[in-house]
């Protein structure tokens, strides 16, 4: 008998827990999706962010609309502060669940104490996926959310779309929370991705340079291309060599990038090997030179090396000399494969990574020439 | 008229019982904890406090073996006096009840976060200590199938999104190696061996092995699929992350799961999905420890029937959850009391057994009676 | 309390009908009145008095109920030989009455059954089973003709079990038939057929079936221990007895498996179960059962493997849709939408802005409908119960769309629980998992997936502790340490040849059902 009514007990208690409230449920057309989030300084000393969040339109899903994307500006110290405070001004409550991109605007990114806050906002919400997109603005956030792109459809989209794409290039680094909290979290330097509205789409191209969280600058597109080759991350690229006053654009596939670390008596040097292999894009029609030759290739191979490793220093000198942070990793490397020495020269690193001798090695071979000679 | 359950475990369950226990109470911080200090040298760490767990995991299967049929206070009462016996075994009680107790706690908060945000805590702690009542009242039998009935559900899903994380690993993250001193990696092996904590609870469910022989076999075997389990983990972990970052992440085996995306994976945010999964390996972390309580509290009584005892537990064990005001308290109440207390009951409680036990051994066969 | 006692408790005492046993007269006439009087107002009972011998001395008369024995047989084996050719005795009065016992019983009698019994309530039970009671002056005992000859139906397709390939034939009402379409199937002295009779009233036949040296000898203890305890007025159908030698009446799960297929029933014997066939029932029991067992289908046996294979897995995974789609429709768009594509959840959430109800009120509505449906199509006759099913549900849904009281997700997902629940094979389980649904529902509306997770580990643990008959309910999936080659038939059915070990509920001697590893090809090249 023990035994049944303990049983019954059970039972009890237990579905009596279905008659209790619903706390959490909340219907899915009373959400706004959030896609994009724009952060922006505030001339105000108490609210000192504002924030939009882009979401897009239940009714142009149905095709009842021409809006596609609305857009909510809040201002606050946080962003869930003015998560909270949009509240009182919209029927739907904002969910991140789904969230994409961050966009930082410029001022914002100026100011350590804004931007690690923001940040560490990010890191802390357990709904945020760690593949967000992340990018300064060059401008305000709410200029890049109020452009309708001539591509179309609606700009949350289009910014998304364009980080997901390989094809960018190399022109500016595509990261994801996780990289750049890797980053971050090491040696509170980073690099994050530069976004130039314009007015009727947007460039994402070049770089913003942090140190100790600090933002230092800008490197543009060919700068960037440079370190990303330095990084091991260089997709395909083209470049284009001279030869003969002729310009040929080449594609540049197969990148692979290796450091090896010299040393020599008291004192050591990087060397960076990269490898490549090129593609012939365009000649000139009907050029009487015989394009299977062998010779010809290694020309043009030669060539391109010489520009690839000019463009690799010219990064490298830009890291170096004028804003003096490794971005490229060289920290890591010493770190991961040479500890001993990192256990020396971590302390002053950053001094010496601006004196640092690297090496560039550039070998690229032209293994392929189109369909025509 | 339900036909009697028996009472009996094979060595299969009992070894799956140990998995999941163990697998539950240290999964959420193990790569924080290995990683603390030596960064990833912790692969060190880890295998040095699996052998040492296995180490002590045969001590408790050789006791097994050595009282075949006894029980946890019984065995006390054969070596030491039935006074000390008495205290122990509360001792073990209440040490049983505060592991639970904060095992719970911080699987509310998980939940709380990730899955309902405004639930009250309360709610979220008491339903699970329903059920795991539940299955405490039903005995030994039904834990044993549920262990084994559990442990492929479990395995097998979380090794397949350990794979997908996978694809994120940069494995020089595990570099460099052979940094930490051989001292450094010592020092840290009493955290990692916190991680293995729980296999002491089924020295309780001994008795009812039917196939006691097997006893050191079930507990080397369940280790050493921890320790798998583990490593697994662990190298995941530490690829995705790295040392710097997983420092400052309270639980990187969930945050793991954040950064997979497979392309042409509908699921967006497969953390949800993951928390499924979370709570059946806690609920069967919590389970056999409940069920110990039961039994050993049975014993003290001297009752006959003792399933009803699983009900009054609850609410103790409820209280006890909600004492600490934040999840930073929850913390630093348990680091030293479970420092102490888990290498207690785990590895000085068995180790005394063990010499006594001998010496009682060869008393006994001299004067020929069995205590 | 006393409510309680009412509604569940147990009955101190009952009415007992006394077995009363009175013995049969020497006087052929004070038996015909003792009949008369316990069978009075019985006018289907048909008394037939006859003088046998020569010179009609002797007095005999037969009695029996109109319409179930036949007459046929009384007619010609037993009236015509008794009149007319027990006349060949000798026409001594006293050797008349000797011999005729003897002639009657060991020679005249064409009939095949034929038994002596002392008791006036044995000869009415067995009369009113259809057989028909002699009874001879002077004598003590009466005879008891084998005549039973009502009508029954023939074997036809079982409704409930279709297949499209196997055998057609299906259990009738007449548990004899029922033990001979086994007995054909297990040509082995050692099946053996045990009988007896429940329910006072009824004294239904109840033929408890099983292979000697393969069933499992503690199951068989039980079913027959459980059976002496039926202590009940009448039994109707196998379903009485299946409720009340269930291990647990509580639960939702079926511990009893029951199936109108002879095969079923045949290869539920040599896995060594135990088969009970009760008379007026085609459905016949069958024990130890497993949740396993009730989700396999007769054919997936005799189709090649790998088909079954893909079959069975399709089978768990509708078993799982079945129980948790609308649940975790609710969860999700109520709780945790970030598991929804974004595409989709705009989607919804505009196709969800007219709705006035929350998601689960939604759900309760549209399922609730689709169960009435259900339970009406069953109940119409023939192709109006079909047409109705799929009609309904089209045509409602739709409109309901258009009504804006659902979402048109979640009309799709009501259906696919639907489909998925027609694609348990075992009705029992299709039941209760309509009802565990409805539970998911409500819990998921709770607590989104976090209340499913735990309802589900509620019924995990309660199947865990459920036992048929003395094996473990969810077997082999919880014990497959020991006996993993049980695992070879579960949600994969590995080829034939590779089943070579039986079942392990089984009695354990006998352990290898195939002898020889076929042998790899047949197709290979002979030397020719």
């Amino acid at each position: 008998m023990h035994r049944k009514k303990t049983y019954i007990l059970f039972l009890m208690i237990f579905f009596s827990m279905f008659l209790m409230g619903c706390w959490d449920k909340i219907e899915i057309e009373d959400r706004a999706y959030a896609i994009t989030i724009g952060v922006d300084l505030n001339q105000d000393e108490d609210n000192q962010l504002s924030i939009t969040f882009a979401f897009p339109n239940p009714s142009a899903v149905l095709g009842e609309s021409d809006e596609p994307v609305m857009k909510i500006t809040g201002a606050g110290d946080s962003i869930y502060e003015v998560m909270r405070s949009i509240g009182t001004r919209s029927n739907r409550q904002i969910y991140l669940g789904h969230f994409r991109t961050v966009l930082i605007g410029e001022e914002v990114a100026k100011r350590p104490e804004l931007f690690r806050g923001v940040l560490d906002a990010l890191e802390k919400d357990p709904h945020v996926s760690r593949k967000v997109n992340i990018g300064i603005v060059e401008g305000t956030a709410k200029e890049v959310l109020d452009i309708k792109p001539s591509l179309g459809p609606d700009i949350t989209q289009f910014i998304r779309q364009i980080f997901e794409h390989d094809k960018l290039i190399n022109r500016a680094p595509l990261q994801t929370l996780n990289e750049i909290f890797e980053f971050m979290h090491r040696s509170e330097d980073g690099l994050i991705t530069r976004i130039i509205p314009g007015a009727t789409d947007v460039k994402v191209a070049g770089a913003a340079v942090f140190k100790d969280f600090e933002f230092l600058g800008y490197i543009g597109e060919e700068v960037n291309r440079g370190l990303m080759f330095l990084q091991d991350e260089a997709d395909i690229g083209i470049f284009t060599v001279e030869h003969n006053d002729q310009k040929i654009p080449i594609e540049v596939t197969d990148t692979k990038t290796k450091y090896k670390l010299a040393q020599t008596d008291n004192d050591f040097k990087i060397i960076v090997e990269i490898s490549m292999e090129g593609d012939i894009r365009q000649l000139y029609f009907d050029l009487k030179n015989d394009v299977l030759e062998t010779g010809f290739l290694h020309e043009l191979g030669s060539l391109l090396e010489s520009r690839i490793k000019a463009n690799v220093n010219h990064s490298l000198g830009v890291l170096q000399n004028e804003y003096g942070v490794d971005l490229v990793g060289f920290d890591e490397y010493i770190e991961k494969f040479h500890p001993k020495i990192w256990g020396e020269i971590k302390d002053e690193y950053d001094e010496i990574f601006p004196q640092m001798d690297v090496v560039i090695e550039v070998d690229a071979e032209i293994r392929r020439i189109g369909l025509s000679k | 008229m339900m036909y009697k359950n028996n009472d009996m475990i094979s060595p299969g369950q009992f070894a799956h019982i140990l998995i999941l226990t163990v697998v539950g109470t240290g999964i959420l911080t193990l790569p924080r904890e290995l990683a603390d200090g030596v960064g990833p040298d912790g692969i060190f760490v880890l295998l040095l406090s699996a052998l040492f767990t296995l180490v002590a995991a045969n001590i408790i299967g050789y006791i097994i073996k050595r009282f075949p049929g006894k029980g946890y206070f019984e065995i006390l009462t054969i070596c030491f006096t039935k006074p000390i016996a008495y205290i122990i075994t509360l001792l073990f009680v209440v040490y049983a009840l505060l592991i639970n107790a904060f095992i719970i706690r911080v699987f509310g908060e998980v939940i709380k976060m990730f899955l309902l945000i405004k639930t009250p805590i309360e709610l979220i702690i008491f339903s699970i200590l329903i059920i795991t009542a539940f299955l405490a009242r039903g005995g030994i039998e039904p834990l044993g199938r549920m262990a084994e009935l559990l442990f492929p559900m479990i395995v097998i899903p979380a090794l397949l999104l350990f794979l997908l994380a996978a694809a994120d690993v940069n494995l020089t993250n595990l570099l460099p190696v052979f940094q930490a001193s051989p001292l450094e990696i010592i020092r840290a092996v009493p955290a990692g061996f916190l991680s293995f904590a729980g296999f002491e609870f089924v020295l309780i469910f001994g008795k009812y092995l039917n196939k006691p022989e097997k006893a050191t076999k079930a507990m080397s075997i369940g280790i050493g699929v921890v320790s798998l389990i583990y490593l697994i983990i662990y190298i995941v972990t530490l690829g995705v992350f790295g040392r710097y970052q997983m420092n400052h992440l309270i639980w990187p085996t969930l945050t793991v799961f954040k950064v997979i995306s497979f392309p042409g994976l509908f699921i967006d945010n497969i953390e949800s999905l993951v928390m499924v999964i979370w709570i059946f390996i806690v609920f069967m972390s919590i389970a056999p420890m409940h069920l110990s309580k039961t039994i050993l509290l049975g014993d003290l009584l001297k009752l006959r029937e003792r399933d009803f005892l699983a009900l009054p537990i609850v609410p103790i064990l409820y209280l006890i959850a909600l004492i600490p005001d934040s999840l930073a308290e929850t913390y630093e109440y348990m680091g030293p009391f479970s420092n102490y207390a888990i290498t207690f009951f785990s590895i000085v409680i068995p180790v005394i057994i063990l010499i006594l036990s001998v010496f009682r051994k060869n008393k006994g066969r001299e004067s020929g009676s069995n205590a | 309390m006393s409510l309680w006692q009412d509604l569940f408790g147990r009955e101190k005492s009952g009415e007992e009908v006394a077995a009363k046993e009175t013995e049969l007269s020497n006087n052929i006439d004070e038996n015909l009145e003792m009949f008369k009087e316990v069978l009075v107002d019985c006018e289907d009972v048909v008394y037939r008095e006859a003088f046998v011998g020569v010179k009609g001395a002797y007095k005999v008369a037969i009695v029996y109920v109109d319409g179930m024995a036949n007459k046929d047989l009384l007619n010609k084996d037993v009236l015509s030989n008794l009149m007319i050719n027990a006349r060949l005795v000798d026409p001594d009065p006293d050797s008349i009455k000797a011999k005729i016992q003897e002639l009657i019983f060991d020679q005249n009698l064409a009939v095949t059954e034929v038994r002596e019994v002392e008791t006036l309530e044995e000869c009415v039970t067995n009369m009113l089973s259809g057989e028909t009671i002699l009874l001879l002056d002077d004598h003590e005992k009466g005879l008891i003709i084998g005549s039973r000859g009502f009508i029954m139906r023939g074997t036809s397709e079982p409704v409930t079990e279709a297949v499209i390939r196997g055998p057609r034939d299906g259990f009738v009402e007449t548990a004899r038939m029922n033990t001979a379409l086994i007995r054909r199937r297990i040509r082995d002295p050692r099946l053996k057929v045990k009988v007896r009779q429940i329910g006072k009233r009824s004294k239904t036949d109840v033929a408890i079936m099983y292979i000697e040296d393969l069933v499992n000898r503690p199951a068989l203890e039980q079913v027959e221990e459980r059976l002496n305890t039926i202590d009940i007025d009448a039994i109707i159908d196998s379903g009485y007895i299946e409720q009340m030698i269930e291990d647990n009446w509580q639960t939702p799960f079926p511990q009893i498996q029951n199936t109108e297929r002879p095969d079923s029933a045949a290869s539920a014997l040599y896995e060594g179960r135990v088969v009970i066939v009760v008379d007026n029932s085609p459905f016949v029991l069958m024990v130890p059962t497993t949740l396993n067992s009730l989700l396999q289908a007769a054919e997936d046996y005799y189709e090649r493997w790998t088909i079954a294979t893909a079959v069975r897995i399709l089978r768990y995974i509708a078993v799982v849709i079945s129980l948790l789609a609308p649940a975790m429709y609710v969860a999700l768009t109520s709780y945790h939408p970030q598991m929804i594509p974004i595409d989709l959840a705009i989607f919804l959430g505009a196709k969800r802005a007219g709705v006035p109800f929350p998601a689960i009120v939604e759900a309760l509505i549209m399922e609730v409908t689709i169960e009435i449906l259900r339970e009406a199509g069953v109940r119409l006759p023939g192709p109006i119960g079909a047409t109705i099913g799929i009609v309904g549900g089209l045509v409602i849904g739709q409109a309901a769309v258009e009504a804006g009281i659902v979402a048109p997700l979640m009309v799709i997902t009501v259906a696919i629980t639907a489909i998925s629940s027609f694609a348990i094979p075992n009705y029992n389980l299709a039941i209760s998992f309509r009802l565990l649904r409805f539970g998911f529902i409500f819990i998921a509306g709770a607590l989104g997936l976090y209340g499913i997770v735990l309802l589900m580990l509620f019924i995990l643990v309660h199947l865990c502790g459920l036992k048929s008959f003395g094996i473990p309910y969810l077997s082999p999936f919880v014990n497959y340490i020991d006996n993993y080659t049980d695992l070879k038939d579960t949600f994969v059915l590995l080829p034939r040849t590779s089943m070579r070990r039986r079942n392990t509920i089984a009695f354990r001697k006998n352990v290898n059902r195939l002898k020889d590893h076929r042998p790899e090809k047949f197709n290979k090249e002979d030397n020719v």
